[in-house]
C-alpha cells in the first residue's frame, strides 16, 4: 500500500518537475539559471576577494598596522629594492627555463605516446599521469633524496669516479633544485595538450613530407610544429604561468633561494604586512596577464587566426 | 661521382641512426625522470637507515612497523580524515557546479560565448597563492564590514578548494557532452519519457565518464592542495599536505618515506580502480 503511494508520489513529482523543465528550458531564465550558480561562485570567491586584494595593496602600512589611504609605497618598494628585483627576475627566468626544458622533454614524449602506441604509449601515459596524482610535498621529498649533497645522484657520481667527494655539484637548495623539481611537476601539463593535438594529425602528412625530400628536422619544424601549435601553445602557456605562481616546490627545494610566491607567504605569515604581500600578489597577476595577452598576440600573428 | 655520393649517403645514414638513438634515449630518459622521485621514496622506505643513506643497506619493514604510534603522535590520522572529507566535499560541489555550467555552455548559445568560457576556465591559471591570500583577506573584510566573524575552518577551505578545482569538471563534462548525440535525449522523450526520466536514464549514463573524471580531478587537486589550505585552514584544522610539509624538515626521511609510500599506494589504487571501472584517462 505505502509502496504504491510512494510510486504515485514519485510519478507526480516527476510530472511536475518535467513540466517545469519543459516550460523553462527555452526561456532566458532556464538558460541563465544553469550558469548562475557557477558564475556567482566565481564572483564570490575570485572577483570580490581580488578587489579587496587590490585595495589592500594601496593601503599604507605603518609600524605593524594597516592604515587608511592610498599609497604606491609597496609597489615602489617591490620594484626598487634590489632584493625584490632579483627575486622577481629569478622567478621569471626559472619559469622560462622550466618551460623550455619541459618542451624539449615533453614534445618527444607526447610524439612517442601517439606514434608508438601499444605498451610504450600506455607506459608514457601512466608515467605522466602518476606523478600528477601524488602530493607535491612527496614529490619534492623524492627530489630531496635524489639531489641532496650525499644523495642518490651525487653518491652515484662519486662511486663512478666522475667527481670527487669534495666536488659534488650542488643540485639542491638553489635555482637548479627549483628548476628540476618544477620541470617534473609541470611536465604533464606540457605533455597532455600536445598528445591531444598530435592525435588529430594524420601520420601520412609526415610521410608525405619525408617522401618529398624533407629530413627529420625539416619535417619537425615545417610540418609537425605548425600543425601541433594549438597544443604546444596551450602547454607552454600553462607551464609558464603555473610555474610563476608555484609555492611548494620552490619553498622545499630552493632553501634560501626564494621566488615571489615564497616571499609573499613569508611576508604574510612572519610580518603581518598584508599590503606588501597584496602588492606582490598583484605584480604576480599582472606579469601572468601580460604574458598571456602578449603570447596570444604573437600566436595570432603567427597563425593568422585564433590563439590558445 | 659515386665516390662523392657514397660517403654522403653513409653520413646521412649515420645521422639518421644517431638521431633515432638520441630520440629513444630522450623518451626513455624522460620516463625515468618522471618516475624516479616516486620510485626512490618507495625504495628509501624499505631500507635500514633512518637517514636515507645511499647506496641502501638491507631490507626492513621497521619504518612501517613504527608508524602506528608515530601517526597518532604527529596528528596524521586526523589530518588524513579532514583531507578526505574535504576532497569528497570539494569533488561533489565542483562537479555539480561544473556540470550545470558545462550543460549551459554546450546546449545554449550565449552572446559572449568565448568570454564566458574564458571566465569559467580562468581559475586554471589564476595563481593558487593569490586565491588563498585574497580569500583570507576577503573573509577578514567581511568581518570588518558586516560584523560577521568568519571562522576559518572546513567551509573556508571548501570555498578555496572549489575555486581552484572548478575548471576541471567544466572541461571534462563539457567534453563528454559535446561527444554525445543530443538527439538521443529527444528520441527518449518522443518515445514517452518525461524530461526528468530522459536526463536520468539517458543523459547521465552517457556523460558518466566526464562526471567521474571531473570528480576525480577535483578530488586529487583538493587532496594535494597545500598553499590554499595554508591560508584558509585556520588554527584548528590541518590537512594532510600541511602535515607532510612540516614533516619534510622535522622527521627522519625513512619515516616520511613510509608515510608517503602508503599515501601513494592508496591514491594510485583508487585511481587504478576508477580507471578500470570508468576509463577516466580518456578525458585528460
Amino acid at each position: 500500500m505505502s509502496q504504491r503511494r510512494f510510486t504515485a508520489e514519485l510519478e507526480r513529482v516527476n510530472g511536475r518537475l518535467s513540466a517545469l523543465v519543459r516550460a523553462y528550458r527555452e526561456t532566458r531564465l532556464g538558460k541563465y539559471g544553469l550558469l548562475a550558480p557557477t558564475l556567482v561562485s566565481v564572483a564570490a570567491v575570485m572577483v570580490f576577494p581580488t578587489a579587496i586584494l587590490v585595495s589592500y595593496s594601496f593601503n599604507p602600512y605603518d609600524s605593524g598596522t594597516v592604515g587608511v589611504g592610498v599609497t604606491l609605497a609597496h609597489y615602489l618598494r617591490a620594484f626598487t629594492t634590489p632584493l625584490y628585483q632579483e627575486t622577481l627576475f629569478r622567478t621569471l627566468w626559472i619559469a622560462a627555463a622550466v618551460t623550455a626544458i619541459d618542451f624539449v622533454l615533453g614534445f618527444p614524449l607526447a610524439y612517442a605516446a601517439v606514434r608508438k602506441g601499444g605498451w610504450v604509449g600506455k607506459l608514457i601515459v601512466i608515467a605522466t599521469l602518476a606523478p600528477l596524482t601524488i602530493d607535491l610535498v612527496v614529490r619534492s621529498f623524492g627530489w630531496f633524496i635524489l639531489l641532496n649533497g650525499s644523495g642518490v645522484i651525487n653518491s652515484t657520481l662519486v662511486t663512478l669516479g666522475i667527481v670527487s667527494a669534495e666536488n659534488t655539484p650542488k643540485l639542491l637548495f638553489n635555482e637548479v633544485g627549483i628548476v628540476i623539481g618544477l620541470a617534473h611537476v609541470m611536465l604533464p601539463f606540457m605533455v597532455f595538450p600536445i598528445i591531444n593535438v598530435l592525435h588529430t594529425i594524420p601520420h601520412e602528412l609526415e610521410e608525405a613530407a619525408r617522401n618529398l625530400g624533407a629530413n627529420r628536422a625539416t619535417t619537425f619544424t615545417r610540418v609537425l610544429v605548425p600543425l601541433a601549435l594549438p597544443g604546444i601553445s596551450a602547454g607552454v602557456l600553462i607551464t609558464f604561468v603555473v610555474s610563476l605562481a608555484s609555492y611548494v616546490t620552490p619553498a622545499l627545494l630552493g632553501g634560501g633561494v626564494r621566488v615571489i610566491p615564497v616571499v609573499i607567504t613569508e611576508t604574510f605569515t612572519s610580518t603581518s604586512n598584508w599590503p606588501f604581500a597584496s602588492a606582490l600578489s598583484m605584480i604576480l597577476i599582472a606579469v601572468a596577464l601580460v604574458v598571456i595577452v602578449g603570447y596570444q598576440r604573437v600566436l595570432s600573428r603567427l597563425n593568422g587566426v585564433g590563439g590558445v | 661521382m659515386a665516390t662523392a655520393s657514397d660517403p654522403n649517403r653513409r653520413l646521412d645514414w649515420l645521422l639518421a641512426r644517431a638521431g633515432s638513438i638520441g630520440y629513444q634515449a630522450l623518451v626513455y630518459g624522460t620516463i625515468a625522470f618522471l618516475l624516479a622521485p616516486l620510485a626512490i621514496v618507495v625504495v628509501i622506505s624499505f631500507q635500514q637507515s633512518a637517514y636515507a643513506t645511499w647506496p641502501p643497506e638491507g631490507f626492513t619493514l621497521r619504518h612501517y612497523a613504527a608508524l602506528p604510534e608515530q601517526l597518532g603522535f604527529l596528528g596524521v590520522r586526523e589530518a588524513l580524515l579532514v583531507s578526505v572529507e574535504l576532497a569528497v566535499a570539494t569533488g561533489i560541489v565542483s562537479t555539480v557546479l561544473g556540470a550545470l555550467a558545462a550543460f549551459a555552455i554546450v546546449r545554449y548559445e550565449f552572446k559572449y560565448q568565448t568570454t564566458l568560457e574564458t571566465v569559467l576556465i580562468s581559475p586554471l591559471i589564476y595563481p593558487w597563492i593569490v586565491v588563498g591570500l585574497s580569500l583570507l583577506l576577503f573573509f577578514n573584510r567581511l568581518g570588518d564590514v558586516l560584523g560577521v566573524t568568519v571562522q576559518l575552518g572546513f567551509f573556508t577551505l571548501l570555498a578555496g578548494h572549489v575555486m581552484v578545482t572548478l575548471p576541471y569538471p567544466i572541461r571534462t563534462i563539457g567534453a563528454s557532452l559535446q561527444n554525445y548525440d543530443h538527439s538521443l535525449e529527444e528520441a527518449a522523450q518522443n518515445l514517452g519519457a518525461t524530461e526528468l526520466e530522459s536526463y536520468a536514464r539517458v543523459t547521465l549514463p552517457l556523460i558518466q565518464p566526464g562526471l567521474v573524471s571531473g570528480f576525480v580531478f577535483a578530488f586529487i587537486l583538493s587532496f594535494n592542495q597545500y598553499i590554499v589550505s595554508l591560508f584558509l585552514s585556520g588554527s584548528e584544522l590541518t590537512t594532510m599536505p600541511l602535515i607532510l610539509f612540516s614533516l619534510f624538515y622535522n622527521t627522519a626521511p625513512a619515516t616520511l618515506a613510509a608515510i608517503a609510500t602508503l599515501l601513494m599506494a592508496g591514491i594510485l589504487t583508487v585511481i587504478g580502480v576508477l580507471e578500470y571501472l570508468f576509463g577516466i584517462s580518456e578525458f585528460m
